[in-house]
């Protein structure tokens, strides 16, 4: 088994802060896509980092114009009021703000505003959502922020996403997938970062 | 060097009043990322921050946020410190519930341009706010050092985590 490329030749460095711990990018249209903690001392080992950061090129096939996009965090789907989010939004006319709390599977934690599969707007037109977590091995609430940007030429909007998992374990997996649609469309792609703490004195 | 390199990480295991970050090093921009709150006995509560140690009226704020349904903006200028960081959760807030926050200081080594930063900052507890903002140090020395303290005089709480990195181009 390899070290981490922190660990050279069995001594402890600060190396690159960011490693890249996995790109998913669908070949055909799926549900949803999972980063799961591999729990080996590898660099898909969640507990090793401090943050971690997801980077979302995306689209759903939601018949309308656009569709929510969420997470579902160490998979809880437990049915209390788990997921809260809070939002700030432009669409172009105005702004607004609101706040979400949901619990399940059906809402999760909303971290974008994506687009989606109306047959009036083209096929080609993804959305960018980026999306920290924070400090994912520690006791507290696990929180977030983010932002999301979609134009789906003809309407579009962009938001500010704060949100919290009322959970206090480690995050152990995070599933991202679109709210109302079924599916994320083929030639999505998401890619997950882990962001190091400084290791050496 | 690394294209960004984590320069200190400080995880406090018991409340402090304010923490330094002295050691800079030779980077184009830096970063601080972190967890917070503060033992305020009150609501909410930011971070601030003060470049060079200056404690004169020369920084300036300004943020626009979204806290339940309502949007809004604010500033504050000739102030003390600019924020690093807006709402974070105190005493208030069921203990478990910390804020979150990314703040970029660009440009930091540079001994002829104003300071500026940029952060985007999260709390999800008795208050959501979600915000996005920017502060200024009116002078133009090269930023040598900082200081971030919560806003209001209290400690940062337990628990509070804080990482600094260094972004660097070669």
């Amino acid at each position: 088994m390899a070290d981490p490329a922190y660990i050279v030749d069995g001594v402890l460095t600060d190396g690159e802060a960011w490693v890249g711990i996995a790109t998913t990018t669908l070949a055909s249209d799926t549900a949803s896509i999972t980063f799961t903690s591999t729990d080996d001392g590898q660099v898909g080992d969640f507990s090793q980092y401090m943050d971690l950061v997801a980077i979302s090129y995306v689209r759903s096939d939601r018949v309308a114009d656009s569709d929510w996009y969420s997470v579902l965090i160490s998979g809880d789907t437990a049915a209390s009021a788990q997921y809260v989010t809070q939002k700030l939004r432009g669409n172009g006319s105005g702004a607004s703000a609101a706040t979400y709390t949901y619990g399940g599977d059906s809402n999760g934690c909303i971290v974008g505003v994506i687009s989606a599969a109306d047959a009036t707007y083209s096929a080609n037109i993804f959305a960018s959502v980026v999306t920290t977590f924070f400090d994912v091995n520690s006791g507290k609430y696990k929180t977030l922020v983010g932002q999301s940007a979609a134009d789906w030429d003809g309407g579009g909007e962009v938001n500010l996403w704060a949100g919290t998992h009322k959970k206090q374990t480690p995050i152990t997996s995070i599933k991202f997938y679109p709210s109302f649609g079924t599916n994320l469309k083929d030639g999505s792609t998401i890619s997950l970062f882990g962001v190091l703490p400084r290791m050496v004195a | 060097m690394a294209v960004i390199e984590a320069i200190e990480t400080v995880y406090l295991e018991a409340d402090v009043t304010s923490i330094t970050f002295s050691s800079l090093g030779s980077y184009e921009h830096l970063q601080l990322r972190g967890s917070v709150r503060t033992d305020r006995a009150s609501a909410l509560e930011p971070v601030a921050v003060q470049f060079n140690l200056d404690t004169g009226a020369n920084y300036q704020t300004i943020v626009m946020y979204g806290n339940s349904t309502t949007e809004a903006a604010g500033a504050e200028h000739g102030q003390v410190r600019a924020h690093a960081a807006s709402w974070m959760p105190t005493t208030t807030a069921t203990s478990t519930a910390y804020g979150s926050f990314v703040c970029d200081i660009l440009d930091y080594r540079n001994g002829s341009k104003n300071t500026t930063l940029m952060h985007h900052t999260g709390t999800i507890a008795d208050y959501t706010y979600v915000t996005f903002g920017t502060g200024l140090w009116d002078n133009v020395a090269a930023v040598t050092q900082f200081k971030i303290y919560p806003n209001n005089g209290s400690d940062f709480a337990r628990g509070s985590e804080f990482t600094l990195f260094g972004l660097a181009s070669s």
